[in-house]
Order: structure tokens, then sequence, then C-alpha cells
């Protein structure tokens, strides 16, 4: 047991640019037709982003851009490190084409519209 | 090894403690600022107990870096005062009849020796970072002797 912990704090201190993820912060607002969802990515830029959706499954990930040069030294660090990811599941069936994504200042703004039959239908009563 | 003081921010946004509270208390308990229609952002850094800062340094530089997304330039000040490094962000909403004011402040200490008139900031997909030239070193002056 100890013998692991050591084997995997070794590893930690020798490979820090190995992938993990953090979730990032968001927030989703419900519109009467999409969804309007804003999730907070700092240092990620358009290119950056990969939005997937399959079986009502939303995954998010974007690589934030540190550009730390390798002459910096660090004095003190205190910014998560790692790729932003965010699954979210959906209970709304969404218009996949239709989907639009904008990122302004770390942050991707993500439409995503409803399908059609997904919407309430109004029923008249006769 | 340095040991660099750690100032904490001062939070002036009046709900901050409330919120920490329930943080603290209920983990993801939601918190105010999510029901809060105003000032999206803000109100999502509220929910941070902090603002996250970087130090590096070079030969030429001393690097300091915070998150700040969704953030505008002129929303920032950056304030060098001997060794104290100051970043605050202010922001005002006002929508209809609700207003909010929300505003950060974090202080880090650099090292002595910084060109206070060379500093510069730039702020880049929602990190600020600002640049702070070292004073150079004298070079000891060689004297030739005839």
């Amino acid at each position: 047991m100890s013998e692991q912990l050591k084997e995997s704090a070794g590893e930690a201190v020798d490979r820090p640019e190995r992938e993990f993820f953090v979730k990032p912060q968001y927030r989703v607002h419900s519109e009467e037709d999409a969804f309007e969802l804003r999730v907070v990515m700092p240092g990620v830029r358009k290119n950056d982003v990969h939005v997937s959706l399959e079986n009502s499954r939303l995954t998010i990930t974007g690589t934030p851009h540190r550009d730390v040069p390798a002459n910096w030294k660090p004095l003190q660090e205190e910014l998560a490190r790692g790729t932003y990811r965010l699954e979210l599941r959906l209970n709304r069936d969404i218009e996949e084409n239709a989907i639009s994504a904008r990122v302004e200042d770390g942050i991707l703004n993500l439409r995503l519209p409803l399908r059609e039959v997904s919407k309430p239908r109004l029923i008249d009563v006769n | 090894m340095k040991l660099i003081r750690y100032n904490y921010p001062e939070f002036t946004d009046l709900f901050s403690d409330f919120d920490r509270l329930f943080q603290s208390s209920f983990g993801n308990f939601p918190r105010r600022s999510q029901f809060s229609r105003l000032g999206e952002v803000g109100n999502l850094l509220s929910g941070e107990p902090r603002l996250a800062a970087d130090l590096y340094q070079d030969e030429e530089n001393y690097y300091a870096r915070v998150e700040l997304p969704g953030v505008k330039k002129d929303e920032i000040k950056v304030e060098l005062d001997k060794s104290v490094l100051t970043l605050t962000y202010e922001r005002k909403a006002e929508e209809g009849e609700e207003r909010e004011s929300v505003a950060y402040k974090r202080s880090l200490t650099v090292p002595e020796g910084v060109e206070e008139d060379k500093v510069s900031a730039s702020l880049k997909d929602g990190i600020l970072t600002v640049t702070l030239p070292r004073e150079r070193k004298e070079q000891p002056k060689e004297i030739a002797i005839d």
C-alpha cells in the first residue's frame, strides 16, 4: 500500500503534464425554445472547445492556453491546472444541428435549441 | 524557498459571507448567486472563495496571473505599492429595480526590485497577466589600468 502511494506520488512529481480534468462552473438558463448554457473556462479559446452530444449526454471539453514559457520559474501557483470537462445529461431533445457556440473572455456560451417535438404542444379545447 | 504572504481578499459583496456559509456547510447547495439574474459572471465568481493567482519570474520580469472570466478591461484596476500588487475588479449592473455591485480585491506580495513605472498588464481569454520588470542590477564597472 505504502509502496503504491509512493509510486503514484512520484509519478505526479515527474509528470506534471499528465492530463486531468477540472469541472468548470456553469449555469443553465432555460428558455421557451432553447437552453442557454454558460460555462466558465478562463484561458480557453474558440478552437480549444469541443462539444459533443450523444444519447442526450452533452460533453464539453476545453483546453486552456496557459502560455507559460519554459523559462518562467513559478514562485506561487494557485490556478487550477488541467482540462475543463463538463458532462450534462439532458432530459429534452435537442436540435443537434442547430447548436451554436461562442467563446468570449474565457466564457463559453452555448445555445441548445429544443427539438420541435419536445416542445409542449398546445391543444385546443373544443 | 521563499515564503510569500497570502493576503485574503476583501469581500465587498454583501452576500458573499452568506454564500460561503452555505458552501462550507452544504457543499453543493445552490447558492444565492445561481438564482440571481443580474451580472452573470460576477455572480459566478462570487461563489469562489477568492481570486486565485499565479506568480512567475524569469530573467527580466515577474509575472502575476489571475483568472477573470467575462471581465472587461475597464473593470480592472492594477496597483503596485512598494512590493504589494493589488488587483481590483469592480462591476456595477442595473436592471430595472434590481441593482448589483460586485467587487473583488486580491493582493499579492511580489519580490522587491520592480521597476514600478514599467509595469504592464494584458487581459486575454479571461486571464489577466501583469508583467513587472525587474530592476537591472548595476554591473560592477571595470576600470582599466593604464
